[in-house]
């Protein structure tokens, strides 16, 4: 190696470390979350359900306006800013009882909060979930399609889902799997995605 | 005589634009495919399928589906089935069925599926169904 190439093959050797350590921190977060593009055949990835209460009953109206918060510790997903999407005319929320899981199960997501934003035309649904251990450690894919949204994060989108709310967005935040459901088109439910904040008592 | 070669080249032309209106008329089957789940508790069991199907590709194309049944527990979504399936040729369809012991309450199926046809994965969710 001549000394003319050596930073030419010392910023090789950096930007492939640099790679290498960010391949190595996404598979070590804390979901096993994999990108649907990169699936090779015979080797599938977990396609977890919908992560919300199924229909509607749960829900308790709140006002509109007000930071969401839970009574116990539960961190809370929630739109920043519903009206701007035209969602913002009443809100409902559901706790699931985070009793009632069984002993039985050892790959599933606790829903921890589900917000319903309904406005003239349209619903959102903006859900918190949390998988179990094993879950978490499974290589999974949370749409069939990977997107960035406009403040860079990357997110799943999934269509054509059997509901009233065919069109989902999924994005994590550290442990916790934030849904954002509805019938807008998923150019609307990215922009909604982005707007998401978490609030934890 | 002169204006003899202009009016040859225009049949030729004409010909010519003829015979691709009539090829291009003639409809050539286009190949596709479709993925979905479905779930019952049809029988007094919970089950659910999900389905690769495709039509019109080469006869060494194959396609894989694999199944997994979700049960609500009250709080959270529980994995209580998989399953796998496969298949082969120019038309046919891979089916992923699952199948749980009964458990009153609501359920669902969700399907991941592969191809040689094209990339990645693909997923599919099913309906929300109930067992009594």
């Amino acid at each position: 190696m001549t000394t003319r190439n050596k930073p030419f093959v010392l910023l090789i050797v950096l930007l492939g470390a640099m790679l290498f350590l960010g391949a190595t921190a996404a598979a070590s977060s804390f979901i096993n979350v994999q990108n649907p593009e990169t699936v090779r055949q015979n080797t599938p990835l977990l396609v977890p359900p919908i992560l919300a209460p199924p229909g509607t009953d749960g829900y308790i109206e709140q006002a509109t306006g007000e930071r969401i918060t839970a009574m116990d510790d539960r961190p809370v997903a929630q739109l920043r800013d519903p009206a701007a999407a035209g969602v913002g005319a009443s809100l409902a929320v559901n706790f699931p009882d985070l009793q009632r899981t069984s002993d039985e199960d050892t790959i599933y997501y606790a829903v921890l909060a589900s917000i319903r934003y309904s406005g003239e035309k349209h619903t959102v649904l903006v859900t918190t979930a949390r998988p179990s251990a094993d879950a978490a450690q499974i290589p999974t894919a949370f749409g069939s399609e990977t997107v960035r949204l406009t403040n860079g994060q990357s997110a799943w989108v999934s269509k054509g889902d059997p509901g009233d709310l065919p069109n989902r967005v999924v994005l994590l935040q550290g442990d916790l799997i934030i849904t954002i459901a509805g019938d807008l088109d998923l150019q609307k439910l990215s922009e909604l995605a982005a707007q998401v904040i978490v609030e934890i008592p | 005589m002169t204006n003899v070669k202009p009016l040859f080249k225009r049949l030729l032309l004409l010909s010519f634009l003829v015979g691709f209106v009539i090829i291009a008329a003639i409809p050539v089957g286009a190949a596709s495919w479709n993925v979905w789940s479905q779930g019952d508790c049809a029988g007094g069991y919970p089950k659910g399928a999900s389905t690769l199907s495709w039509s019109g590709y080469s006869s060494s194309d194959s396609g894989s589906s694999w199944g997994w049944l979700w049960y609500w527990t009250g709080s959270s979504w529980s994995q209580r089935a998989s399953g796998f399936g496969s298949a082969s040729g120019s038309t046919n369809a891979a089916v992923a069925n699952t199948v749980a012991a009964h458990q009153t309450g609501n359920w669902t199926q969700t399907g991941g599926h592969t191809a040689t046809f094209f990339s990645g994965q693909r997923n599919s969710q099913g309906n929300i169904f109930s067992c009594p």
